[in-house]
């Protein structure tokens, strides 16, 4: 497991603080796209990624998220609610893997269903997990981003 | 003109720990004040300053015993929510994200929460008093208020909407009429719910206490 830490009020990906704390200057903050047309939702979810430290911003659909990332904007992490109205879950990944969009991805769905899952993954998921998110979950979501991210 | 709280003649006093000592049982004040609480010492009606600080600490006393019972009265409303099965640990959760810099979470996703569920409730009440019912878009509307409820951890009204999409997916509108009408009444003893336990939060806080946190 890939230690990740908070030194100086940032979240941070590294072996050891002390190692870490000589290149402070360079740390900067996780960032996170949080995608779903429930505003519920994305106000839950952004709490439980900005608990964690994360810099968190939302979409209401997948057409949202992709026209976020063709303005020039980079998450480390992109939270993917499937079904959502314009563009879902599903076109919307397989847009943003498309462009190279090499962000971590995980799906959100709300059923368990794992055929749907496997449909999901199969756009180019790196994970895919039942709404609602708790603490959990989220934890191991940041595990997989640090192993991802080093 | 002399203070009410001064004696008015023919008595002398002196200072003994900052209480004064009557020499003499006859005076007359301006207006009764309360007992001296220092009763070995002072008698009868005046303020003292040993008096008033005993009645600041059994002020703070009294505020304190007032903070402890609305905190057990608080855990005692929220433990129930949850052995009745109103809340589940999602709700928990959710608690747990509330703090200092944003201090009302809960109550902001809660809101959100009943925002959406009346007009859910609404939206079907209308599709099921159709001549010819569109099962798919009353399964949408359960499917949504199914997400939100989970959400918030809203447990009851989570699992009537479970039951209420097999009625759904069977096309059976009894079925499907009796789940409206328990998804509408468990929306609004949840919502009865978590304004009490919002007002003993408050209460509390407006004594001056901590809200606890449940384990």
């Amino acid at each position: 497991m890939v230690p990740w830490f908070y030194l100086a009020g940032k979240m941070v990906i590294g072996s050891s603080k002390k190692v870490v704390a000589d290149q402070i200057e360079e740390v900067r903050r996780i960032c996170a796209l949080v995608v779903d047309d429930d505003p519920l939702v994305r106000r839950i979810h952004g709490m439980l990624l900005a608990r964690y430290g994360l810099e968190t911003e939302a979409a209401e659909n997948g057409k949202e998220a992709v026209d976020l990332f063709l303005s020039g904007k980079t998450f480390d992490l992109v939270l993917m609610d499937m079904e959502m109205p314009v563009m879902d879950g599903l076109q919307a990944t397989q847009r943003l893997r498309g462009m190279g969009v090499s962000s971590m991805i995980v799906g959100v769905t709300a059923r368990g269903l794992e055929a749907e899952k496997e449909a999901f993954m199969a756009t180019g998921l790196d994970a895919c997990w039942v709404k609602p998110l708790n603490a959990e979950a989220i934890i191991s979501v940041l595990d997989e981003l640090a192993k991802k991210l080093l | 003109s002399p203070s009410s709280n001064t004696l008015i003649t023919g008595l002398s006093a002196w200072q003994v720990n900052s209480c004064v000592l009557i020499t003499s049982a006859s005076y007359k004040l301006k207006e009764k004040k309360s007992f001296c609480t220092c009763k070995e010492i002072c008698k009868k009606e005046f303020d003292c300053v040993v008096g008033t600080e005993e009645r600041e600490r059994e002020r703070e006393r009294e505020t304190a015993d007032v903070v402890k019972q609305l905190q057990r009265q608080f855990i005692d409303f929220s433990t129930s929510l949850y052995r009745e099965g109103f809340v589940d640990d999602q709700f928990a959760q959710l608690q747990k994200l509330q703090d200092d810099s944003n201090p009302d979470f809960v109550v902001e996703v809660v809101s959100l929460f009943f925002d959406d569920s009346e007009k859910l409730v609404k939206n079907l009440a209308v599709a099921l008093e159709q001549q010819v019912v569109d099962y798919k878009q009353v399964d949408a509307n359960v499917h949504q208020l199914k997400g939100s409820s989970s959400s918030i951890g809203a447990k009851r009204v989570k699992d009537v909407c479970v039951v209420f999409r097999s009625f759904c997916e069977s096309e059976n509108h009894e079925g499907c009429l009796r789940c409206l009408q328990q998804v509408s009444h468990e929306n609004s003893l949840l919502k009865n719910k978590l304004q009490t336990l919002f007002r003993l939060e408050q209460q509390i806080l407006a004594a001056g206490g901590t809200v606890p946190v449940l384990e």
